[in-house]
């Protein structure tokens, strides 16, 4: 349905395209309203799609961008521009199928679409429109309010405006993170580091949205208060993730609660037993993920404050000491985008 | 989705959670403790090893009192009756054998008034094997005695057998508190070569350490916490005994034995 009203709304700019170039290129036909011009069929140029369009696309063809395009711009004008563009060089054009998304280097400027059906018929029309918009950008655009006097052609030839491209999507509906993780505790007691790999969903298109996340870190030794511990530590946090969106990257900072199952056993005492709480704390992150991709890079950064940390507690010497008070980390993997 | 309710409830759970597990008792490095909290002598007599006599009795007695407590209700009453007769009369708790070559041994004294000391009065003594299964080859070897200023005042005296001689203490004359509990702990490690060491604290202050030297000829290890005293004055004395432990690492005035 999409698709279909755009290219209704195309058609107003192809038959825009062929009256200008009829207005320009032959004023002749344009001066004549009572013999309305009638364009149903592409003239031969002196270029040929070949040497114009290149490139390992099999959908769409290079030959099926350039049957579209000799529709939409008229030959003389076709010709004149692919003269002054190209300047010699050959190809002008470069397509590249990428799969879902394709592609189109025309005349120095990049674009890529995506198109989960494959359709090469609308691939090679959003093509080719590109292509004339890449070789002549002023007039298209400045012509179509222009345009009084041109009878409406009895068949304009159908061509869709332009689908947002890969750059211009609109953020993705949820974000699922899985990276690598080093952490390390800070506290008067007892300072830790630890290793592990953090999973955190995000939802949300809009700036703000909700967010969670798990982490699971490997057990550690370490000494607190004179007592040598093996501490294993689980943290859990939920909060909201307020997004800077950019070109290539977009920033990102969470906001939220966090609970951390803790465990904690003693390694040279005389009696030893293991011992689990709960730590709860408030947790602040920074982030940044490439924007371009269904799967990004990202890093972040993370702190989080225990206000009242659990004593560690052990005889004769009683309370030796206290799990950290503030928590750093730092994370870097991979960000799966879902649209 | 979560319901409204559970979401105050949830974490109401992780608070109450939390504050209750605000401390993980993660064990103890106490290997025996005597706190007489029984009312009688179990904890001593108890185990491998372990004793509670006075002797001769009469005129000397041991007992569990509530008179006086260092922590909880009961302690340990040492009572001797020591004149100048040349009698060494004796009321003790010992541990012999069954303890680790190397450990820390705590016990609090009460001392409920001044005693002028003749001869010696030995509170804390630690003996020895020269065979470790053969108990007719026991003796003699650290006592730290209590002794009696020209002021008046109560310190101690670190007595070796081996010399036959007081050892000096780092700490000249420490006094020792009348009518107050006072801490006497001990790191004893039993070696025949230079990895012995021995060193006293008196409420938690370092008053002698000797280190690099043989302190024993064998790893066996027996520890007293005792009253025992020849020519005192007044020729009867009570010394109360509490919170007696032996552990792995430091006691000290603070060290708790019991959560």
């Amino acid at each position: 349905m999409v698709r279909e009203a755009l290219l209704r709304g195309a058609g107003l700019a192809a038959a825009a395209l062929l009256g200008f170039g009829a207005a320009t290129e032959s004023p002749a036909h344009a001066a004549s309203p009572d013999q309305p011009t009638v364009q149903t069929a592409p003239a031969s140029t002196a270029y040929d799609g070949s040497s114009v369009i290149d490139g390992p696309s099999s959908c769409p063809r290079p030959e099926a961008v350039w049957r579209e395009l000799v529709t939409l711009v008229p030959p003389e004008r076709l010709e004149a521009r692919l003269r002054a563009v190209t300047r010699g060089k050959t190809p002008l054009v470069e397509i590249v199928d990428l799969g879902v998304p394709y592609r189109i280097l025309a005349a120095g400027q990049l674009r890529e679409y995506r198109d989960e059906s494959r359709d090469c018929a609308y691939r090679a029309r959003i093509a080719a429109v590109f292509v004339a918009l890449a070789i002549d950008p002023a007039e298209l655009p400045a012509q179509l309010p222009t345009q009084p006097a041109m009878p409406p052609p009895s068949a304009p030839p159908v061509v869709p405006a332009l689908p947002p491209p890969v750059d211009d999507m609109p953020p993705p509906r949820a974000r699922l993170d899985l990276g690598a993780t080093a952490v390390g505790g800070l506290g008067p007691e007892d300072r830790v580091g630890q290793v592990g790999a953090e999973l955190r969903w995000s939802a949300g298109r809009r700036r703000l949205g909700p967010e969670v996340g798990v982490t699971a870190l490997l057990p550690v030794d370490n000494t607190v208060g004179g007592v040598r511990l093996r501490q294993w530590r689980l943290p859990i946090d939920a909060g909201l993730r307020a997004r800077i969106a950019g070109p290539r990257f977009e920033r990102y900072g969470e906001l939220g609660v966090s609970a951390a199952l803790l465990s904690e056993r003693a390694l040279d005492l005389a009696t030893s037993r293991s011992q689990t709480g709960i730590e709860l704390g408030l947790r602040l992150a920074v982030g940044v993920h490439a924007s371009r991709g269904r799967l990004a890079p990202f890093a972040a950064l993370s702190g989080e404050l225990v206000p009242a940390p659990p004593a560690i507690f052990a005889l004769p010497a009683g309370t030796v000491g206290h799990t950290p008070l503030f928590w750093i980390g730092a994370t870097a993997g991979a960000s799966l985008s879902f649209l | 989705m979560m319901p409204a309710r559970a979401v105050p409830a949830t974490v109401l759970l992780l608070a109450a959670l939390a504050a209750g597990c605000s401390q993980l008792d993660v064990g103890s490095d106490l290997l025996w403790t005597a706190r007489f909290e029984t009312g009688d002598f179990t904890e001593w007599t108890g185990v491998a090893g372990g004793d509670a006599q006075a002797f001769p009795m009469p005129p000397n007695t041991i007992a569990v009192a509530n008179g006086q407590a260092h922590t909880g209700r009961y302690a340990a009453a040492l009572t001797i009756t020591a004149g100048s007769d040349g009698t060494q009369e004796n009321a003790v708790l010992s541990r012999a054998g069954g303890l680790p070559p190397s450990a820390y041994y705590s016990a609090w004294y009460y001392l409920p008034y001044s005693v002028s000391v003749g001869t010696f009065w030995v509170i804390f003594k630690f003996r020895m094997r020269t065979d470790a299964n053969d108990p007719s080859t026991a003796g003699e070897l650290y006592d730290m005695d209590l002794a009696t200023l020209p002021s008046g005042e109560m310190t101690l005296e670190l007595y070796d057998h081996q010399t036959a001689a007081d050892l000096p203490l780092d700490v000249s004359n420490p006094i020792v508190p009348v009518e107050e509990w006072f801490q006497l702990e001990a790191f004893y490690r039993a070696a025949s070569d230079d990895t012995g060491h021995l060193t006293y604290w008196l409420n938690g202050r370092q008053v002698v350490d000797i280190a690099g030297a043989p302190t024993s000829p064998t790893s066996w290890v027996e520890w007293d916490a005792c009253s025992v005293g020849e020519d005192l004055t007044p020729q009867m004395a009570t010394l109360y005994v509490d919170d007696c432990a032996v552990s792995r690492s430091r006691v000290g005035p603070a060290g708790r034995l019991t959560e």
